[in-house]
Parts: structure tokens; sequence; C-alpha cells
């Protein structure tokens, strides 16, 4: 206390030197009547001023000819007061509601009044993100926010959330934002099979990658307690995210954790918060079946077949299945419209989350622990997240000056996921199951009329016996954390000093059961035949990353303030993986590497990354209205050539908060701002892209390998070269993006509007090109080409109502945004960037048109449009052909809320308009008879609708009308083939619209809590993904649904390969403060 | 004062953090997984793999269904298009001609390079003979490929031209000779090990490869340019040093990823579900009471005394019998070698140089040698009463008719079944032998046989400029008849 007075008496001192008047004191209290330290008061119309203490105290010397004071603080109103003759003036602020929504996160953890940033952002705060009681706070988000498109891959619980700013900007990196907690960036990996398997050579079952048993086991960045986080603000434009360098060029998802509370000051020692919530899942959205044709082929019966190409039904009891010691199972042939889903259970997920906080005026402590227990809506616990987070954090004024923090998190995830896609996947074996079969029926796969010897269809595998024995567990324990020391060397002058470390284990276990019918039964011989197989992969992340930063702030001149800062940032990551696998297991059960004859394949990785990055700002305040901002960050990556490795990227951004300057304050237009920014981020290449390597040999035949070394009495080691070119002269992708908007607050800020428009462009893009195979490689890492992203994002809220105890407030955000791929380099018309590959349905990119375009087969067609048929009747295939792209055409979000009293009611919308997605459901469900579709003109024969027959005569091409029907002898190859639409059948419109959440809740009033124990207690109904809407043709599967999950984001907007299908869910909620 | 010192201090901290990160802590973008340098004796095992792997797994089964040893099963589909003669621009097309290039080739490549650079001649040879063998092979299959300006990715040369196939040819010779000519016994010459997945290090086998490799390319070029192959094989015979014995490769092992090819993907994977004998093959050693056939293929049922039983060319829409466990399938072995040569084939390709008058010797004796191998091959003992006077395959007395051509190639037909089919597919394409193929009952090429596969998607898409219009799968390439 001794030193802030010394500080204030020298202070006094050196202002006394300007004019030598009145000494004036006082204490600011906020509404509560608690100190408010740091706030400034300010002779108006000069540069005197000073800033309260830790008490709310300030002393002040102002010449005699002052006449007002002004006090303003953030987050609290300004205030002016006339000095009078007073010599104590104490002052009560009251809270700025509208400013404290806005005080904002930027880059850096630097937080900023948001009237001063040249850029949009969004900020949601705790209340919003915990409503639907999500288990990721990221899906919280969906709906919420313009400029951004959220998605979760599938309804497994744990699986990841895909989050894209402002559309695609890279081909062959990562399209994800980078996230950052207090500051500090953590790793978001997606731990889809396609990171996990990479190096895995693993043939004969397990997880191999893309169509066959894909598995995502979430993203990093759900591993965040949504009930720690304070705010999370969205950074989408490179002029907000310039300062965090090349890994935020595709913006910036800024977690702000809760800190303590200063319970001290209220007389108690500490908070407790407790809250418990228990939601039940059910399944959203299933294909559409048809409930007329059962079990059969050709059109007749066929009581071992696995489609529904079978007659009418008929209800007439019929024998079914395999012949079992000389009796079988009957039923009557008639439709079991729910079969399919009464084979789902009730997901059931429970959160219990316990905090504490507290602290004096100098420290404060927040403690907390959460659990999550979820089990999917498969049967089996083959589909389940378990999360436990323990997180600490501590804050101390250890000086006037130095102020220390502290933060750590513990995170331990056990989950298991069923694999998706085609490979004797859970869900695909539904989809085909005859409309007629009691699949739940089967649940005991022992009984000899569903064991694998006996189950109804050679085509099949018991869903059960793959749910029971097969199973996919991630084990991990992650803790992350940062420290922060902040010194103020003068009133001038701080330096921060922030590091944070991420560090994770994780183990993988997958393994798959035997599945050996026996020599002679029914089903030996079947192609799901497998030996068995079990994989372990143990990895290791790591990650620190360190800012030291200066900061300036004095005033220049009477109406000009200067603010700058410099930093130097040091990031450094590293994983390494250790994986073995073994196919071929001897004792049943038993799924240890040791449990196999054969040789296991063993691999091992490490990647490493360091970035360096030194940054700079200079900020100017003119009058506190108009705000210019300059920024400019340089950066050194390990991952680019020596002689690019350095690259730099400056940034300028400006305000203007033109009500403030033209001095309105109407009742009409209460706050209006304009604003622009200019900026450029750099983004670094992945690691190892430049130097010439060797890979271990082996080769495949898309089926089986030859794997090194050669056995034989001495075995034979190889290497070859790699088939990928490495780039010596490789240059890191530029972001450029100009944004300009604007602000307007009317009626005291009871209706705002928040526009932005931004035009970004990505240049030097860095990509794998294909290169002809006779140059000996198939690809060479280039910078090739040019996307850029236009496109406009509008927020309107509004407070139709707010009366004494009735408040009604409606959101509702808009965004469209244009993608656009504007070159490739000379020679290259086409890339492909995903999808199934071959002649089927691909993800690609054209010069010119959007990135991401779905590309497929259509029927043959004249020049008039007929379709061309070949002589079975059925339409041939035509050129592959693009049918759009795969991103929304805009998306929309609308939020309500209703609060009375205890009560609020509250709601999400989200709609989506436009794009196209892939659905294998789509195609499974035509293929296998059980989609709707297929009942098409009642299964009678039929000619294709406006068809003709190629009549080939030399090079004379000509039509004629075409006589030959479709019968029931290829119409299940007519349907398999997508029918009139052939593959472009599969590709359907990603439109929908979700009721995203609704919660309504109730809190107690106080006069009933004051009787207990607690000081608050809420109780909730919450709900989300209730409902969806598609257009029509969409009848197959959720849009939002997805299997090409690569952990970067473009290929997953290709669409779903048996992606297991989204949940709806809905339960209660209960929160109690002690 | 105070300030002074505490931003000296500040200045300080600063100071020691910018110095921290020099240099090193930016150099490690050097991949720790993977080795920047490969020796030779790591990297030529891996491309002769490969280039085997490819050839002797699925052209082994294209061959052999175009060759008319194996049909297309019933009850199951996966080679229906080779046996329907419906390929695509698809067709093997990075599993096949892309892993030749940049999975065996480039490998190859690189040996050559490196050991022309450390004057290695040893590895130089062996890689070079590995090269020539994998390109002819494609340029068998293709035509006119990329050969001159092919491999060089990483000089820049990413739009390689398409060579005609008599440059290609032409080329083949001229590096086979120029690898022949080098001094192997210098001190330079490292001499390979194990890591001669061939040989197991007999550079004498090696120059033998070289050897029946011209001999066998110039005898491909009989029809199309006689005056090259009659002065290339006369100059051969000068000492007329030719294979005795397999070039092949026998490094298997009864395990997942380990075994022979075909075994591992059509036995191990699918169950075996899709290559069952074909009736050509059939009819012709089943008339001649050849003791091979029992030994090519088992019997349906997993029966012990036959009879036999083959399914037409291209029959695979039969309903009867409803699978592959009715009909003859052939017997396969987990460690069945990848022959690049075989002994027979040397003797064949000698009895047929002597025939022609090219090559001096005995042809009766070098083809019943051939006959021999054969039957050695699959571990029968040698029925010498088969080519007795008067038995089933006695050499004719003379070559009126091509009689004694159609003898070689008809016993070079049976001795690469199951092992050779590709080769023998170009030698009934070279020499109209065997005269008794019948055009597969569902294809789709209007009664014609096919005589290539078309240039595949990957090349058309990434190198418009070069490659050649697309031609029919039944359009003849330049050398044959």
């Amino acid at each position: 206390m001794k030193k802030v007075l010394l500080t204030l008496f020298l202070a006094s001192i050196m202002l006394g030197a300007f004019a030598q008047e009145r000494q004036i004191s006082g204490k600011i209290t906020d509404s509560q009547g608690e100190a408010v330290p740091g706030a400034n008061v300010i002779v108006k119309g000069t540069t005197i001023g000073t800033t309260t203490d830790l008490d709310g105290n300030y002393r002040l010397s102002v010449p005699g000819e002052s006449e007002t004071l002004v006090f303003s603080f953030i987050g609290m109103q300004t205030q002016e007061v006339a000095i009078g003759s007073r010599a104590i003036i104490d002052m009560s602020m009251s809270s700025d509601v509208q400013q404290l929504a806005e005080v904002v996160v930027t880059a850096l953890g630097i937080e900023r009044d948001s009237k001063r940033l040249g850029y949009a952002t969004t900020t949601l705060k705790n209340e919003d993100l915990t409503k639907g009681r999500s288990i990721s706070p990221l899906n919280a988000l969906q709906g919420k926010v313009a400029g951004v498109n959220i998605t979760q891959g599938s309804g497994q619980p744990g699986s990841s959330t895909n989050v894209i700013l402002r559309g695609m900007s890279s081909l062959g990196s990562n399209n994800q934002p980078l996230y950052v907690v207090d500051g500090v960036p953590v790793n978001n990996t997606q731990l889809t099979t396609n990171t996990v398997f990479s190096n895995g050579d693993f043939v004969g079952g397990i997880g191999s990658q893309g169509l066959n048993g894909g598995l995502d086991f979430g993203n990093r960045g759900n591993d965040i307690n949504p009930n720690d986080i304070e705010s999370i603000t969205v950074l989408k434009s490179a002029s907000a995210t310039a300062l965090y360098g090349s890994r935020a060029a595709n913006g910036a998802i800024i977690v702000t954790t809760k800190k303590g509370k200063k319970t001290a000051t209220q007389g108690r020692k500490f908070q407790v918060d407790v809250s418990s919530s228990t939601v039940f899942e059910s399944v959203l959205r299933l294909p559409d079946f048809q409930n007329t044709y059962g079990q059969g082929f050709f059109g007749t019966t066929d009581p071992v077949e696995q489609t529904s190409w079978g007659p009418k039904f008929d209800g007439v009891v019929r024998p079914w299945g395999e012949v079992v010691d000389n009796s079988q199972l009957i039923k009557p042939y008639s439709a079991l419209p729910n079969n399919v889903k009464d084979f789902f259970n009730i997901g059931k997920t429970f959160t219990n989350n316990v905090s504490f906080s507290g602290g004096t005026d100098y420290s404060t402590f927040y403690m907390s622990y959460s659990n999550t227990n979820a089990n999917g809506i498969f049967p089996t616990d083959a589909d389940s997240y378990n999360r436990n987070t323990l997180s600490f954090r501590a804050n101390s004024n250890l000086t006037d000056r130095f102020t220390a923090g502290f933060s750590a998190n513990y995170v331990k995830k056990n989950s298991s996921f069923i694999s998706t896609g085609q490979n004797s996947a859970t869900y695909d074996e539904l989809l085909q199951t005859p409309r007629d079969i009691p699949v739940v029926e089967a649940k005991n796969f022992n009984d000899p009329f569903f064991n694998l010897d006996n189950y109804y269809s050679y085509y099949s595998v018991n869903p059960y016996f793959v749910l029971n024995n097969n199973g996919n567990e991630f084990n991990e324990d992650r803790v992350y954390g940062n420290m922060n020391l902040n010194y103020q060397v003068s009133d001038a002058v701080g330096v921060t000093w922030r590091v944070g470390g991420d560090v994770s284990n994780s183990q993988l276990s997958t393994w798959r059961a035997i599945l050996q019918p026996t020599p002679g039964s029914p089903n030996d011989g079947i192609s799901s035949e497998d030996p068995g197989a079990v994989g372990e992969q143990a990895f290791h992340n790591f990650e620190v990353n360190s800012d030291l930063m200066v900061n300036v702030s004095v005033p220049l001149t009477r109406d000009i303030d200067f603010g700058g800062l410099i930093g130097y940032n040091v990031n450094m990551q590293r994983s390494d993986a250790n994986y073995a696998s073994v196919a071929g297991l001897d004792i049943p059960g038993f799924y240890q590497i040791s449990n196999s004859s054969a040789s296991p394949a063993v691999t091992q990785s490490t990647v490493e990354r360091n970035i360096v990055g030194a940054y700079a700002q200079i900020d100017l305040d003119f009058r506190d209205y108009l705000f210019l901002t300059f920024g400019a960050r340089n950066d050194w990556s390990s991952t680019l050539p020596k002689e690019n490795r350095s690259f730099f990227y400056p940034s300028v951004n400006t305000s203007f908060v033109f009500t403030e300057a033209l001095g309105i304050s109407d009742n009409i237009l209460s706050y209006g701002k304009i604003r622009a920014g200019w900026a450029q981020a750099g983004n670094d290449a992945k690691p190892y892209q430049i130097l010439p390597v060797f890979v271990p040999a082996g080769v495949s035949d898309g089926f089986r390998s030859l794997n090194f070394p050669l056995p034989g009495g001495t075995q034979v080691n190889g290497f070859e070269v790699s088939n990928i070119i490495g780039s010596p002269d490789l240059q890191p992708e530029i972001t450029t993006e100009i944004e300009v908007g604007f602000e307007l607050g009317f009626f005291q800020q009871r209706l705002n509007f928040d526009v932005s428009l931004y035009d970004k462009s990505i240049k030097d893009l860095i990509w794998n090109a294909t290169l002809p195979r006779s140059t000996g490689y198939t690809a060479q890492t280039v910078n090739l080409g040019e996307i850029t992203n236009r496109g406009i994002e509008a927020l309107m809220t509004a407070t139709p109502i707010r009366t004494g105890s009735f408040q009604w407030d409606v959101s509702v955000n808009f965004t469209k945004n244009d993608n656009k791929l504007v070159s490739l380099t000379d020679g290259l018309d086409e890339i492909t960037l995903g999808g199934l590959g071959g002649n089927g349905v691909n993800l690609i990119a054209r010069p010119g048109e959007p990135v991401g375009l779905l590309n497929a087969r259509g029927p043959k067609t004249t020049d008039d449009g007929r379709i061309i048929v070949g002589s079975d009747g059925k339409p041939v295939y035509g050129e592959r052909e693009v049918m759009g792209q795969a991103a929304h055409d805009w998306t929309a979000g609308l939020s309500t809320g209703l609060t009375f009293k205890g009560f609020t009611v509250s709601g999400t919308l989200d709609v989506r308009k436009g794009g196209l997605f892939y659905s294998r459901s789509a195609s499974l469900t035509q293929f296998s008879g059980t989609s709707v579709v297929t009942q098409y003109n009642d299964r009678k024969p039929f000619i294709v609708p406006n068809s003709v027959q190629e009549v080939v005569d030399g090079d004379n091409v000509t039509y004629v009308e075409n006589a030959t029907p479709i019968t029931q002898d290829n119409l299940y190859s007519y349907w398999s083939d997508g029918g009139m639409g052939k593959d472009e059948a599969h590709v359907l419109t990603r439109s929908f619209t979700k009721l995203r959440e609704v919660s309504v809740s109730y809190s107690l009033p106080s006069n009933i809590v004051s009787k207990t124990p607690f000081t608050q207690v809420r109780i909730a109904l919450v709900g989300r993904n209730l409902l969806l809407w598609t257009p029509s043709s969409n009848r197959f599967a959720d849009p939002e649904s997805t299997t090409f999950n690569d952990g970067q984001g473009l290929s997953s907007s290709f669409g779903e390969f048996g992606a297991t299908p989204s949940t709806r869910s809905y339960g209660f909620d209960l929160r109690v403060t002690l | 004062m105070k300030n002074i010192k505490r931003y000296s201090l500040v200045g300080l901290i600063m100071v020691i953090f910018s110095t921290s990160c020099g240099d090193d802590f930016f150099d490690i973008n050097t991949d720790p997984n993977l080795p920047g340098e490969a020796s030779v004796q790591l990297v030529f095992p891996a491309g002769t793999a490969i280039s085997g792997f490819i050839i002797g797994g699925q052209y082994q089964i294209l061959g052999g269904i175009w060759s008319q040893h194996w049909a297309q099963s019933v009850g199951a589909s996966q080679y229906a298009n080779y046996d329907s003669y419906d390929v695509q621009s698809t067709t093997l097309d990075a599993r096949g001609y892309g892993e030749l290039y940049n999975g065996a080739l480039n490998d190859l490549k690189y040996v050559r390079d490196e050991s022309l650079e450390t004057e290695n001649w040893n590895y130089y040879l062996m890689s070079t003979v590995m090269s020539a063998y994998t390109f002819h092979v494609l340029t068998d299959l293709y035509d006119n490929i990329p050969f001159t300006d092919a491999l060089q990715g990483l000089n820049g040369l990413v739009q390689p031209k398409f060579d005609e196939g008599t440059v290609v040819y032409d080329g083949l010779i001229e590096m086979l000779d120029e690898a022949l000519e080098k001094d192997l016994t210098v001190a330079t010459s490292i001499p390979p090990g194990a890591d001669d997945i061939i040989f197991g290090g007999d550079m004498d086998m090696w120059v033998q490869f070289a050897n029946t490799l011209k001999l066998k390319i110039y005898l491909r070029q009989v029809n199309a340019r006689e005056s090259v192959a009659s002065a290339g094989i006369q100059a051969l015979y000068q000492d007329a040093n030719f294979l005795a014995a397999d070039a092949h490769m026998t490094q298997f092992a009864d395990e997942l990823n380990r075994r022979n090819p075909v075994y591992e993907t059509e036995v191990d994977f699918s169950g075996f579900p899709n290559l069952v004998l074909s009736n050509t093959l059939l009819t012709y050693l089943d008339d001649k009471g050849d003791a091979r056939l029992d030994a090519l293929f088992n019997f349906p049922n997993d029966d012990t005394d036959g009879p036999h039983v083959g399914l037409i060319q291209g029959n695979f829409r039969a309903q009867t019998p409803t699978n592959k466990d009715g009909l003859s399938q052939p017997a396969l072995a987990p460690l069945d070698p990848i022959y690049f040569i075989s002994e027979a084939e040397s003797y064949f390709l000698q009895a047929e140089a002597i025939v022609r008058g090219y090559g001096t010797g005995d042809a009766k004796a070098m083809y019943e040698a051939g006959i021999d191998a054969s039957f050695t091959k699959l571990g029968l003992t040698p029925d010498a009463t088969l080519y007795a006077a008067g038995g089933a395959y006695e050499f004719p007395a003379t070559n009126a008719g091509d009689a004694q051509i159609q003898a070689i190639i008809e016993q070079k037909w049976v001795s690469m079944a199951n092992s050779q089919g590709l080769e023998s597919f170009f030698e009934q394409n070279r020499t109209g032998f065997p005269d008794f193929y019948t055009v597969a009952v569902n294809n789709v090429t209007a009664g014609n046989f096919p005589r290539r596969l078309l240039y595949p998607d990957t090349e058309i898409s990434s190198n418009k400029a070069n490659v050649p219009a697309q031609v029919n799968v039944f359009t003849k390439v330049w050398w044959h008849k």
C-alpha cells in the first residue's frame, strides 16, 4: 500500500507541474456498492486524469478553471459531473448493459471495446452455450452466428464438429479455424480414421480408410467443458486474426474461461455452482422406407435374400431364414414399418458439473469438475462417450504492478465408436434389411437361427454380432493450460508473458472378431468372412506456445490516444505415434497383438513444426470516436524452404462511431458506426513437403498387398523412392481480405443491425498436383492457384417488448458466401478433392467455379434431352458432369427468447439453403429395394419415360423410340444404378431447416430460494435438433451427416457414406448456486 | 531511474527470447519418419518386387483369362470385364500402369542412376534388365508409351511424350547392350547378396537374363521388322549365353501380405470365387492325356478323382453349375513363385530362333527341353512319351505351314498356365497360336479378341497433350501379325 501511495504521490507531483490548483479525491463504486478499480477520471477537455486504485479511490489535482470531471470505465456508462466547489466527489457508476456485452476478446487475448474494432466479431456468453445442453460447446454455436458453418459429423456421441468460417480457403491444408483458450492456441486435431490410421497398412478388416469402417472420435476443440466457458468469440476475418499468425488464416474461435468470483467482497468465502442434466437421444432421420414389398428377388419371395425385391405383401404366414435342425422360423409376409427404427435405443447423456469459486479483491480462484456420460442410440455401449474434466485457475495481484494468472485443465475421455461405411458396418446392414424382417428378434446372436452359421441372409451378418464383438475404443488423457505474468512497468508501459501448453496421450484400440461360419453351414463362405484382427495405436501430442508482449498506452495530444504493442511468439508442435496391427487371430475373443501367428505390421511417426512470429500493432484513438489500427506480423515457419521461411503480412482497419462524432444521440438512432479493414495473413505448409524421401517398400492391388521385409532365408528389406515430389520453392499461402461494415442501434439499442461485406482472396494455394504416372511420380507439392470468398453477413437483434417483468428478444442472422476457385496453374483444368474415386461420384474443383463441386454420371441423353437407353431398356451412363457446389447458397439463423419473471423460453432455428451432398443411404436403399422411391409404377413393367434407343450405323447415329420396358428381370439393377438419374440420383440437395434448440427454464423466486441453503435455483427443459425439414427430394438422410472427415473440412463436405443417423435430444437440466 | 532498470530488464528478456530461435530451431523439416537416402541394395529389391507383384498379380489374372487358361467363374463377377473384353480406360490404371511407372520403374531408375554414378556395374546391369523387362511389358500392352521422356519428374519433365513402339524396342536393346558392355569385375562393382531377389547375387545369370530378354524382344518383332530380329538374334548367337534356369522371385511366406499376389488376393482374400479352368485349356490337355492338367487344376467339389469341369470362355452368366465349387479351380499355392522368364520359356525362345534360322543348334532338343522344364516346374516327372515319335507333342519334322513354330508356341502356352498368362497372351497375339481360342460368349467387342489395354485415365487426365487417341481394345499393336 505504501508503494501505491508513493506512486500516486509521484504522479501527483508530476501532474502538479502542469498547474498548481486544487486536489479532488473520491471513491468510485458500482451499482452494488463495490469498488471499481482502474476506472478513468479525466478533467474534461484536457489530458489531465488518473485511474482509481484497487479500492476504487482516486486523487487528482485539477486546474482551477476546470469545470467537469469525466468518469469512465469499460462496461460502465460514462458520466460527467460538474466539479463545483467540491473536494470529494464519490461516484456510483452504473453498468452499461449494451456496452458490457460488447467488450470483445480479440487476438492474443486482448480485450477491447467493440466500438474500436474495424471488423466484425460475434460473442456468445455461457448462457447461450449451455442452453441446449450440448456436450459440445461448438455445436451450441449452430444457427447463432453469421458467417460460420458448423456441422456435426454424425449422431454418435462425441463425433467431431466441423467449423468453417467464411468459406473454404485451402485445398490441401486445414480449413478449420484456430482454437484459442484464454489467449493460448490449443490443439483441435480431429481424431478420425484418416488421422488415426494414416500410416496403418491395414488389410483384413480393421479401420481401413475412407469407404470402409470409418471412425470419428471427435475433435479436441470439443474437449472444453461448456460450463467452464465464460464466452466464445468468433473472429472471422484476417483483420481480426492476423496477429495470431499463420495458424489463424481460417479465422479463430476464442474461448474465454470463467474466472473466480470475488466472493469475499460479498461476505462469502466461496460460491458453489452445481448443475446436472439428463438428456435423451433418439434417431432424427432415417430414410423413407417402402412398406409394400418384402424379402425376395425378381419379384418372388426368397427366405434367405437380403433385398426387398419380393412380391407385394399378402400377410400369408411363410417360413423365413435358413432351415436349422429341420425347423424354420415362420412369420406373416407383411411389412414391419419400424423394423429399423426399433433396432435403435433411446440414447442417454448425463452431465454433472460442480464448480467452486471465490476470492478477494487481490486473488481469485475457480475450480470445476464435470462428468459427461453418453451412451448413443445403438444397442450396447459400442457408441459411448465419457468425458471427465477438471479445471483449476487462479489469478492474483501480487503487487499493484504485478499480476499473475494460472490455469490448468485435465480432460479424460473414453469413447467407443461404431464403424461406418460399407464393410459389415451396422447401419449399412440395417438399411438393407428387408421390410418384413424383424431384425430385433436377432438380438440373441447365439440363437441357432441368428448365429453366424444360420443368420437369415448369406449376404449379411447379424448386426448384433458386429455390435457385440467388434469394437473401436479411444482413450485420452489431456492436460492444457497456461500461465501469464503481467508487469506494469509504468502507467504507460506494461509487459505480459503468457505461456501455454497442451499435452495429450491417447490410445486407440480396435478389434474385429473372427467371423468364420462353420464349414458346411449355410453361411459358410460369405464375403464378410474375417480371420479377426486387432490394432493398437498410441499417440502423443505436445504443443507449447509463448507470447511476450510489451504494450504502451499514452495520450499523444489532447485528442489522440496512442496504443502500441510489440510481441514475440514461439510455437512448437510435436506429435508421435506408434502403431501395431495384426490380422488372423488364434484365440477367439482375445484381442492382443500377440494373438496371431502372422507378423504384425508396425509403424511409427513423428511430426514436428516450429513457428516464430514477431508482431506489432498501433492503435490511434481520436476523441473516442475515430479509431485506426495498424498491425503487422512476420512469421518464420519450419515447414517452408529456408529462403521462403520468413513471410510478412500487414493489416489496417478503422472504425468511426459517427453518432458520437456528430453528436447524434436522439431516441431514434442511438448508435452508429462504420468500419473498414484490409489485412493479409499467411499460412505455412504442412511439415515435410520440401525434401525428397524414400518410403518403406510395399505395393497393393487394392485388395491385398506385398509387404516388406520379404521373407526367406535372409529377410530382404526395401525402400522406394517417394511418389510425391517435394517442392524446394514452396511459398506460404497468403490471404488478403477486405471487409467493410456498419453497426446501427435504434431506440436505445432496442433494435440493432450489424452488417459486413467481405472479399477474401487466398493466393498460392498449396496442393499436391497430380502428375502423369509416367513421370515416375504421382504428385508434386506446388503453389497452384487462387480461391476467393465474397460474402455478406448480417445480424439483426431486437427487443420488441421490454416491460418491468416481461422481455421479448429476437435475433436473426443471415450469411451468403460466394466461393470461387479463380485459377489453377496452367494446364490443370480440374483437380479431384475427394469422393468415391474412379467412375463414382466425386468432389472436384475447376477454375472459375466454386471449390467443392459434385461430379457424377447421369443418364446419357440426346441433344434435345431425351434419355438414351440400352437394349435392356435401362438408361445408359452419360458423361460425368458437374451437378453443383457442395456448399450452401445461404444460411440463416433465427433465435428468440421470452422472459417473464422467473421464466425464460428460447429457441433457435437454423436454415441452410442450397448445396449438394452425396448420400450412400440413397444409393443403398435403392439398391436393396427398401427405399420408398423403388415403388415407382407399382413395380410393374414400364418404359423409361421420354426414352430412346441409339442406332449406330458407322458414323451415323439415329434414335428410335424406346419400346423395351424395365421388367422384374432388371428392375433391381435399374434401381441399383440409381434409376432414371443414374449416379446423379444419389446426389441430394443439402438444404434443410432444423429446430436447433429449445429451452424452457424457470428460476425459483428469491423469497422461496432464501428459505433454502441455496442462493439460486433453476430448472429447465431442453431440446436440441428436435425437428428437421428437408425438401421432398431428400427422403434419405440428414444433410449434415458426413463420413469423409479428414480433419480439414473440405473433403467432409462431400457427403455421407453410411454415416450413422443424426439424433434429436431432449431432457432436463437443474442448476443451483450455493 | 527505476523505469530505466525496468525497461532494461524487459529488453534483456526480449533479447534472450529472440536469440533462442536460430536456424536450428527451424531446421526440423527433414522428415524423421522417412529416410532421405537409401542404398541401391534397399531400392533394387523394392523396384523388382513391385514389378513382379503387378506382372505376377493383376496382370497375371488378366493374362490368364485372355490366354484362355482361366475363365471368370459363375456366381461371381470380379473379372467378368476381362472375360467379356469389357476393358475401360480405368482398367488396371493406377494399380497396373501406374504402379509399374511410379512404383517399379522409378525405383529401378534410381538404382540405375546411382550405380552409373558410382560405376557399380553389377547393380547397373540388374536394374537395367528389370527396367527393360518392365518397359517391355508396358509397350506390349499399350503400344506407344512414354519412354525417352519417362521417369523425369524430378528433372521437371512433367508432361512426357509418348514414343512409338519401335522406338521403345530399339531403346530397350540399346540400354541392355550398354549395361552388358560394362566390366562387372571392377572394384566399384559391388557384389549383390540376398537383395538380388532373382538370382541371389549370381551375375552370370543376370547376363543370361539380359540375353534371353533381348532374344524375346527380337523375336517379338519378327513379323513387323524381320531384318532387325534376324540381325539381332544372330549377334546374340555369337556366344548363345541364355538362361537355363528360372528368372523368378520366390520370397513368399504363408502369412498375410507376404504370399504370392494371385493367391493372396484371389484365394486368401476373396475365397477363390472367380478363377476357374477354361474349356480351351481343358480340351487341349485332356485330349493329349497330359498329366500337367491335374497338377495345374483341382477337381471340382474338392473331389480327388475328377473329372475336370471347365467353363466356356466368357460364360460367367451360366446358371449351372451355380458357383465355382462345381468347376475346376487353378491349383495355386501361397508360395508360388513369380516368373519373369521361366526356364521352359528360355528353351522355347531358343527353339524358335533356331527354327527361324537366326540361331544355331538343335531346335527339337530345345523344344523337348522346354516341355521337360514345364513338367519339372510343376513338380512332375518329365514324360518323354508325349514328344516321342507318334506322341501327342512330337516335334514336326519341318516348319512347313509354321508347324514347328505352332508346336513351340502351343507348348509355351501350356507351360505358362497359372504363372505367365500375360506373356502367353502376347505370344498368341504375335504368332496366332494357339489358333483354337474361342471368343468369349459375352464379349462386347463384336466377336473380336482383345489385343491391348486402353490408355489409362490417370495419364489421360494429367498428360492430355501427349496421350495418343484412344483406340479399341481389339486394335493390334505394331508388331502384331
